[in-house]
């Protein structure tokens, strides 16, 4: 049984290293057919890797902006900027609770926000982060950091992607992913879109709301750790278009979980939004939606809605 | 647990380290520790499933020595009897149950009459018809003194339960396996070198062949009519390729795994899509079942030295029972029906002991001719696996009218081409290597003869990289395990 083990302990590394080599080959070289559990493109046209740099120097912030894409793409800074706040949008795509509850950890100390806004779409519930996790991890340099929340999240594609991002670092392969031109990084973290309008909203099936138990535990954490930091907490689902919002079948009971949960505000019930005008798909606000959303939001946030 | 999960993984080595060093103790310590992890293997799906597989075990344990007791026939026969109305008992509960109810209840309906019955809501315990057949073997080989009882409740927990192919077989009979576990098993070097072989082979086939297959099939048997007669046709194809990956890919890690630990298992597979007729193909294909119907309904009703009539039902009998085996539906009585129409000429010419050899022995390529006969072979199994995969018989009828639509020779749609064109790339090498490795017991088996360490350790590290690189993220069950 001893040669069995010497065997086994002499072929785990090199079939390792051979493993691996092939992990930056496929990567570099294999399109996209190829990559089926290895992501290192099409993520990355999020700016995350600027955000995320930018993160790593702001400290002292009035609000501090967390969710998926409809945070980053929704939040934009300057709006509140010229109302004297000091804000950072740190969303990333599809960032769920689980994700959002250790990007606080990170951050929340150094940047040390007076109010927090997260976004709580219902479909946000639904997902186990591994989209925000690769997207965050093809955008920020390896470190324990990274391995340990590979590990914690367990998935094939995650370790891959590691695997592929070390020998990018490793041989200084590292070149900024290429971004797109429909869309444009503005300090502060705010993604801004070329305008456009959204004409994706027909033929819409209805949908249930059913949230995974890990998701709603995060965010009980997360209202555990801004009850201990003393910070203020605000849950806000984002405007989505109207003929997509309808397609929910649960919302009165989403809503009614989520006000009991904290201050939440849904503004899909405050905003009177056309699915096309302000709308660039069914999920995000344009330039011009973003405009009235965030207007109602830092009225309601000098002013709050009774 | 699954073969593929992080649970396995961890559960293997432990299980395997406790099982070699008890060997140091007794045969006895062996085969506690093979019934504690097989507990523990089987209970990860549903604890309650223990008390099924005890019960089981137990009253076959104990109706064994019963049985070797008595030389009076008739409580001989009584026991058997009662052996039998167990196990098939149990089995048809959780199996068949709302099956037979509902074909009592249409029945009635299709005259006039309307009956009201009350549906059970069964979970069908994993892997039951598998370990049901194998206690049963036990029974009949002791009624008919093919072996003898063993007063070693370990032993016979151990054969009842041995994880590795407890839930997907191969279905092993008593006289085979039993025997293996009354004495002590000492670790071969070799055997446990090319049981991992075998088992990365059929990780592989599992894992990227058989889960990549089902999404694609799945795509096609939700609503066939949707899709075009061209995207039907490579549906069929992938789902040829689905069932023999996953239920193949299923035996090789079961026996690989079995070889660690000493144990032999029974060849399962070998190469059915190499096959030159539909006889020849159910030669090799689930070959533990077939001999199972052989030994224990074929050759008892006569087996094919009889009448053509008596042959005719005889054949008949052991499909009609085999697709009930697979499942409670219509579509497995049609499809058995469709096997009995197909193979019963060869029968009555005696062509159907034609091919009794691997194709294209010794050689690289196979002829013209023998090509033209894998071909149209595979092209009729594909064709059956309409019936076999089907929800229903309506269902299996609506995708074969879709298929014969002109746009057959259109270019199949599969929601991007991307994962079809991956999945076929990957089963030409899957195919490739099996073709190179027919003649041995699985597809890497005649790898230490022909290659060199180095290139042989390349090229299962190149297996564990397509593993790693392709396989499918969603967790899919084993196809058996629903049988």
């Amino acid at each position: 049984m001893g040669a069995f083990f010497r065997k086994i302990i002499l072929f785990a590394p090199l079939s390792f290293l051979f493993y691996s080599l092939m992990i930056l080959v496929v990567g570099e070289l294999g399109n996209s057919m190829w990559k089926k559990n290895l992501v290192n493109s099409g993520l990355s046209y999020n700016y995350t890797i600027n955000r995320l740099e930018e993160a790593e120097n702001i400290e002292d912030i009035d609000i501090l902006f967390l969710g998926s894409s409809h945070t980053l793409r929704g939040l934009d800074v300057r709006i509140f900027q010229t109302h004297g706040l000091k804000t950072f949008n740190l969303g990333t795509i599809s960032q769920p609770p689980t994700e959002t509850i250790k990007l606080l950890h990170r951050y929340i100390d150094r940047m040390d926000p007076d109010k927090i806004i997260i976004d709580t779409c219902p479909d946000i519930f639904m997902s186990d982060g591994l989209g925000s996790e690769i997207d965050i991890m093809i955008n920020s340099p390896i470190s324990l950091y990274t391995i340990l929340r590979a590990l914690d999240i367990n998935q094939l594609k995650l370790y891959n992607t590691l695997i592929w991002r070390g020998w990018q670092q490793a041989f200084s392969l590292e070149s900024r992913l290429p971004q797109p031109n429909t869309s444009r990084y503005v300090p502060g973290g705010y993604l801004e879109r070329v305008l456009r309008f959204n004409n994706d909203s027909k033929d819409l099936s209805s949908r249930r709301w059913n949230p995974k138990e890990a998701q709603l535990r995060a965010l009980k954490e997360i209202i555990e750790l801004c009850k201990v930091k003393k910070i203020e907490l605000l849950l806000v689902y984002i405007p989505v278009a109207p003929s997509y919002y309808n397609t929910q079948l649960d919302l009165p009971y989403f809503d009614s979980l989520m006000s009991s949960q904290g201050t939440y505000h849904n503004y899909n019930n405050y905003l009177d939004l056309n699915d096309s005008i302000q709308f660039e798909d069914n999920t995000h606000l344009n330039q011009l939606g973003v405009e009235i959303f965030n207007q109602a939001l830092i009225r309601d946030l000098m002013q709050p809605l009774n | 647990m699954l073969f593929d999960s992080i649970e396995f993984a961890v559960f293997l080595p432990i299980a395997f380290l406790l099982y070699w060093l008890s060997v140091r103790i007794s045969v006895k310590s062996q085969n506690l520790i093979v019934v504690l992890s097989s507990y523990v293997f089987y209970g990860w799906w549903n604890p309650k499933f223990l008390f099924l597989i005890l019960f089981s075990s137990i009253t076959d344990y104990l109706l064994g020595i019963l049985l070797s007791k008595t030389d009076q026939q008739n409580r001989r026969r009584l026991l058997l009897y009662l052996s039998i109305a167990i196990n098939i008992g149990i089995l048809g509960f959780f199996k068949y149950y709302n099956f037979f109810l509902n074909s009592f209840i249409e029945s009635f309906t299709f005259f006039g009459a309307t009956l009201e019955a009350e549906y059970l809501d069964i979970v069908l315990p994993v892997g039951i018809s598998f370990y049901t057949f194998q206690t049963l073997s036990y029974t009949v080989d002791i009624y008919r003194r093919k072996m003898q009882a063993t007063t070693d409740i370990l032993a016979f927990l151990s054969f009842v339960s041995f994880f590795p192919q407890l839930v997907a077989g191969p279905i092993e009979k008593a006289k085979d396996l039993l025997p293996q576990f009354l004495v002590s098993r000492r670790f071969d070097y070799v055997e446990a070198v090319d049981g991992c072989r075998q088992a990365l082979w059929g990780l592989f086939k599992k894992a990227v062949i058989a889960d990549n297959c089902a999404h694609l099939v799945n795509m096609v048997f939700t609503e066939p009519s949707s899709h075009s007669g061209s995207t039907l046709l490579f549906g069929m194809v992938f789902f040829s390729f689905q069932i023999y990956c996953d239920f193949s890919g299923y035996s090789d890690i079961a026996i690989g795994i079995s070889r660690l630990f000493g144990i032999r298992l029974t060849q399962n597979f070998n190469f059915p899509y190499f096959s030159r007729s539909l006889t020849e193909f159910w030669r090799r294909w689930h070959l533990s079942i077939s001999r199972w119907f052989t030994d224990y309904i074929y050759r008892p009703l006569g087996g094919s030295r009889t009448s053509k009539p008596k042959i005719l039902r005889n054949v008949f009998a052991v499909f009609l029972l085999s697709g009930l085996w697979h499942g409670a539906n219509w579509t497995f009585i049609v499809w058995s029906l469709l096997c009995v129409i197909l193979i019963i000429p060869s029968m009555f010419t005696g062509s159907n002991r034609r091919y009794l050899d691997t194709v294209a022995q010794g050689k690289h390529l196979p002829s013209l001719k023998e090509c033209w006969l894998m071909i149209s072979t595979f092209s009729i199994n594909i064709f059956l696996g309409i019936f076999f995969r089907a929800p229903s018989i309506a269902v299996a009828f609506d995708y074969i009218a879709s298929l014969l639509t002109p746009d057959i020779f259109s270019i199949p749609n599969f929601g991007g081409h991307l994962g079809a064109v991956r999945t076929l790339t990957l089963i030409s090498f899957m195919m490739t290597v099996e073709w190179f490795g027919r003649e041995g017991k699985h597809a890497l088996d005649n790898l230490t003869t022909s290659i060199s360490r180095p290139v042989r350790w390349i090229f299962y590290s190149f297996i564990i990289f397509l593993i790693g690189m392709y396989m499918s993220t969603d967790s899919i069950d084993f196809y058996y395990f629903q049988f």
